[in-house]
């Protein structure tokens, strides 16, 4: 033991100078994310340190606290695919339409308000996705698919990923939601009617299994879909709906093994989470009937009426609003009207992205055989 | 659908709380078997240890008896519960490592195993999770 512990110690000498070496040798070579190396080498600094109470660990020799020295080994593990995995090569290979989407996304967060911000990178390399620990949620790093270089489609999944970002920097978040969830059970509870004991047993069993399914990672992602929708109005629902019509699986199905609830409730949620008038837009009813249609195929599950019912995911979107609304006071809910704006067809510098992003999505779907020609002709 | 959103939020919270809480035993071990100097440990090092080892017992102890525990222990609750060592011996050693943690005594050799069997269930939660990370 005392010789596999004395070789990580030198194995990670070796790997935590490289990385202090590549990021001064990127922080000189381009000035443009001074802050975000600042912050990960205050990131490595603290995994330095955990390093010299390694070398300690196996300077001693003492068998007990030997032991110890497999966290921090599991600690140093995680630091370095987070730095050499993810963020140094994100950095090292930035290329332009990284960069402008990096800009883009950043310029998005300062107008929702999320100030906490410093900088942000982004890889252009595979589905939305974003890394936004608690020591990183000033400096996330952002996956997104190679073809936002050009094209806006499925873009509105971006806004997803800040909600993670805005998740992880409330705490109060996760308790409010967890809160909902409890209280709406516990209400459930009391509504068992004459039942047998063994029947009880049973139900409130199912009852104890829904509470557990809704964990933290899965409040976050229910909180991610509202979060979009809220600030990106119809053009999210309408995303997420196509990603539930793309996606093969039975949308009422409840995995264990998924962080994601079942795209039923994920669509219903972004659903209600627009506003009444949007949900009277042409493309929002065109999107919703051919999701309901597509629901229809499938004939439901008991399991899925108690853990995802209507009433609890009303109650869980009513608060992640009333969290947003405290969180972001400056945020306010996507409200221009699609089927009545004048200017849909002329992108100024003063649009945000939301109002580009729901401009496509709305001609795409009322003026899809014109544009179809267009790009035919091409 | 990625998980790396939700995962690396839980991940760090997950190894900020290993970081801390295993830190603080190893200065309340290099102090059992005199080794202070070594880890240039001072007595508010190893008062301000004992304390939070002290804190977070306390707090995971009241949440074997909650019904709905607080979200930061709820997953460590459920290995316990799911453990094949009973619940009633957790809560039995669990007070006795309270009670010691909140003497200003060395803590004795005996308790250590307590201690280290909760952080081995959070260093297991921990890597876990690292590995999704890795499949992610």
């Amino acid at each position: 033991m005392l010789e596999y512990v004395k070789a990580k110690v030198a194995e990670y000498a070796i790997v935590l100078s490289w990385i202090e070496r590549e990021l001064q040798k990127i922080d000189t070579e381009r000035s443009d994310h001074h802050q975000l190396i600042i912050r990960l080498q205050s990131r490595l600094v603290e995994a330095q340190k955990l390093h010299d109470q390694l070398k300690t660990l196996a300077r001693i020799e003492n068998a007990r606290l030997l032991r110890r020295a497999f966290p921090i080994l599991h600690e140093l593990e995680y630091v370095a695919f987070l730095l050499t995995s993810n963020y140094v090569p994100a950095l090292q290979k930035e290329g332009e339409a990284d960069r402008f989407l990096g800009q883009l996304v950043l310029a998005t967060m300062r107008k929702c308000g999320l100030n906490w911000i410093k900088d942000t990178i982004v890889q252009l390399s595979g589905a939305h996705a974003i890394i936004t620990g608690s020591s990183l949620v000033e400096i996330p790093l952002i996956f997104a698919p190679p073809q936002h270089a050009a094209s806006f489609s499925d873009m509105p999944g971006l806004y997803h990923e800040l909600g993670h970002n805005v998740f992880e920097r409330f705490q109060s978040i996760a308790d409010e939601l967890s809160m909902t969830v409890t209280q709406h059970f516990a209400q459930f509870r009391k509504k068992a009617g004459p039942i047998t004991p063994e029947q009880r047993y049973e139900r409130d069993q199912s009852i104890n299994d829904a509470i557990d399914y809704w964990g933290r990672e899965r409040l976050n992602e229910i909180f991610c879909d509202i979060f979009a929708t809220f600030v990106c109005g119809p053009a999210h629902y309408v995303s997420c709906v196509d990603m539930g019509l793309r996606d093969d699986r039975d949308p009422f199905w409840i995995e264990d093994g998924d962080v994601h609830p079942p795209l039923s409730a994920r669509v219903y949620a972004c659903y209600r989470s627009l506003s009444p008038g949007h949900r009277k837009e042409r493309v929002v009813m065109a999107v919703h009937t051919a999701w309901r249609g597509h629901e229809r195929l499938r004939t439901g599950n008991g399991v899925f009426d108690l853990v995802c019912s209507s009433v609890l995911m009303d109650r869980l979107v009513e608060t992640s609003i009333r969290c947003i609304e405290q969180v972001l006071p400056t945020l306010k809910r996507y409200s221009r009207s699609l089927s009545q704006d004048k200017n849909i067809e002329q992108v100024s510098p003063e649009s945000s992205l939301e109002d580009i992003l729901n401009w496509g999505t709305h001609l795409l779907y009322t003026q899809s055989e014109e544009l179809w020609m267009v790009y035919s002709r091409k | 659908m990625s998980t790396l959103g939700s995962l690396s939020g839980q991940i760090e919270r997950e190894e900020e709380r290993l970081r801390e809480l295993n830190l603080a035993l190893i200065a309340l071990e290099a102090q059992s078997f005199g080794h202070t100097a070594d880890f240039g440990l001072s007595k508010e090092d190893i008062e301000k240890s004992r304390q939070l080892l002290a804190d977070f017992i306390v707090r995971f102890r009241g949440a074997l008896d909650q019904e709905s525990p607080r979200m930061d222990v709820q997953s460590l609750v459920h290995r316990v519960k799911s453990g094949i060592k009973p619940i009633e011996d957790w809560r039995e050693d669990l007070d006795a490592l309270a009670t010691q943690l909140q003497t200003k005594e060395t803590l004795k050799e005996e308790i250590l195993p307590v201690l280290e069997d909760v952080l081995s269930l959070l260093d297991t939660e921990f890597t876990e999770d690292l590995r999704r990370l890795y499949n992610r």
